[in-house]
């Protein structure tokens, strides 16, 4: 083929090839937080998120594959009973004691995808494995939104979701306060990425 | 009867003192008492923590060194094994390595210095606990004292501390204690154990308050009264011979003062006001 040719098939197709290829996502950590909820007693639910959780999303939306890493500091659980100034240890402390989140000896729960589930063009759900004090379980993560477009105002280009889990803490060995804290806790993660 | 188990003062003070009562009474004539302190510490993780071992994090090394101490306590009590020093240093050492060993992946996630020095303070702490424990008296009673307190005492800086699973486990070792005590009290004769009715005690009390100081949020310099507890029940006047019950809460009362002053200081530190 002439070299003249093949530089210009080479012009046509590499724009494509640039569109198809996995853009690398890195977490926003000042949009993107773990929350979770469990049921206290019977009686009510108690909100609590994590401050601190950093990862990256690897997403081929041609290909309809990608991968998710995210790692949460679980020493930044907060509930909002951080500290108290009449004598008794905060529920935040508590979290982080081996009744719970043992954070001294565990200090990041770990999630690792393994399949990107796509319903025609919309990420549907993630199949992943869920790392806690040690543990390692399947947990599917179930997409309430997910949208990849511009920035509303730097017209970066950027990608956010809701997504939803249901998991048993008894599963990982949190057995602690059950069935007085419910066994049940929902995770809600909000994810804002901008390309790496 | 599930929800009667399920409840954390039976898990953690009825079901233990029960447990040791039965096997204190049982042992009373032999030299392996101490075992009945191990009975009452199985009792308390069968019902509140659970015999797993996978992921083996601190809390389920601390078990392994309890059953541990009970098959130390079964060697030493051999015939012909005496306490000799060598023995007792012997002993301090290795629970100071078991001590090391039980924060071990705690102690990994800092830098070096840090860690070592953490290492070297663990090491140091449990040391002296058990040697205090071993050392302190030969007498029965001043032993099942020491124990009772020592027990109590870490429960009371785990609940402080903010982990109620390990004051579960020190009030269970109190508990237990307390039961070889009453038995005790209650025949009015001292038991036949040998010098290592406190090693179960002291090796578990002291790393309970130790995960309280690195996995939960007490302050280090609240377990140093802690190690005066063994050494509180030699205040007890020589030569003194009273009932064996008068005796008992009398030890008991003296080895109360050390726990005072480390709940009172825990209790202090936990009460500053937010930074």
């Amino acid at each position: 083929m002439p070299r003249v040719s093949r530089a210009l098939l080479a012009c046509v197709f590499l724009p494509l090839a640039a569109v198809a290829a996995p853009q690398t996502y890195v977490l926003d950590p000042l949009h993107s937080f773990p929350n979770f909820t469990v049921n206290h007693l019977g009686m009510s639910t108690i909100h609590g998120r994590f401050d601190k959780m950093s990862g990256k999303i690897v997403l081929d939306q041609a290909a309809k594959t990608g991968s998710l890493e995210a790692r949460i500091t679980t020493a930044s659980v907060n509930t909002g009973d951080a500290k108290r100034a009449d004598g008794t240890r905060a529920r935040d402390e508590h979290l982080r004691t081996p009744d719970f989140f043992n954070s001294s000896e565990f200090p990041d729960m770990i999630y690792k995808s393994t399949k990107f589930n796509f319903n025609g063009e919309a990420l549907e759900s993630v199949d992943g494995n869920l790392t806690l004090v040690g543990v390692t379980k399947p947990v599917k993560l179930t997409l309430v939104s997910f949208k990849c477009g511009a920035h509303p105002f730097s017209k970066k280009p950027m990608c956010g979701a809701d997504a939803e889990a249901t998991i048993k803490r008894t599963d990982f060995g949190v057995k602690f306060g059950v069935p007085g804290i419910s066994d049940e806790v929902k995770l809600m993660i909000n994810i804002e990425a901008y390309p790496e | 009867m599930n929800e009667f188990f399920a409840n954390p003062a039976v898990q953690a003070g009825l079901a233990p003192f029960v447990v040791a009562l039965g096997f204190s009474a049982l042992l009373l004539r032999t030299r392996l008492m101490g075992l009945a302190i191990g009975a009452g510490f199985a009792t308390v993780i069968v019902l509140a923590i659970g015999f797993s071992f996978e992921p083996l994090t601190a809390v389920r090394k601390l078990v392994l060194c309890g059953a541990g101490a009970c098959i130390l306590l079964l060697l030493l009590e051999l015939p012909g094994v005496a306490p000799r020093a060598g023995v007792r240093v012997a002993l301090a050492v290795a629970a100071g390595l078991a001590a090391v060993w039980v924060v071990l992946r705690v102690l990994q996630q800092q830098e070096t210095g840090p860690a070592l020095l953490a290492a070297s303070g663990a090491a140091a702490y449990i040391g002296l606990l058990v040697d205090g424990g071993n050392r302190a008296s030969a007498d029965p009673v001043a032993m099942a004292a020491s124990g009772l307190m020592m027990g109590l005492c870490a429960g009371a800086l785990a609940l402080l501390g903010a982990s109620a699973s390990l004051a579960q486990v020190g009030i269970a070792i109190g508990a237990s204690s307390g039961a070889a005590l009453l038995v005790q009290m209650v025949t009015g004769r001292r038991a036949a154990s040998g010098w290592t009715l406190a090693l179960p005690a002291s090796v578990l009390s002291g790393l309970v308050g130790l995960l309280t100081v690195v996995a939960a949020s007490l302050p280090w310099y609240c377990l140093l009264p802690t190690l005066a507890i063994p050494w509180a029940t030699r205040f007890y006047p020589r030569g003194w011979h009273q009932p064996v019950w008068t005796t008992a809460f009398l030890m008991a009362l003296l080895a109360l003062i050390p726990v005072l002053v480390a709940v009172a200081l825990a209790w202090f530190t936990a009460s500053a006001p937010p930074a």
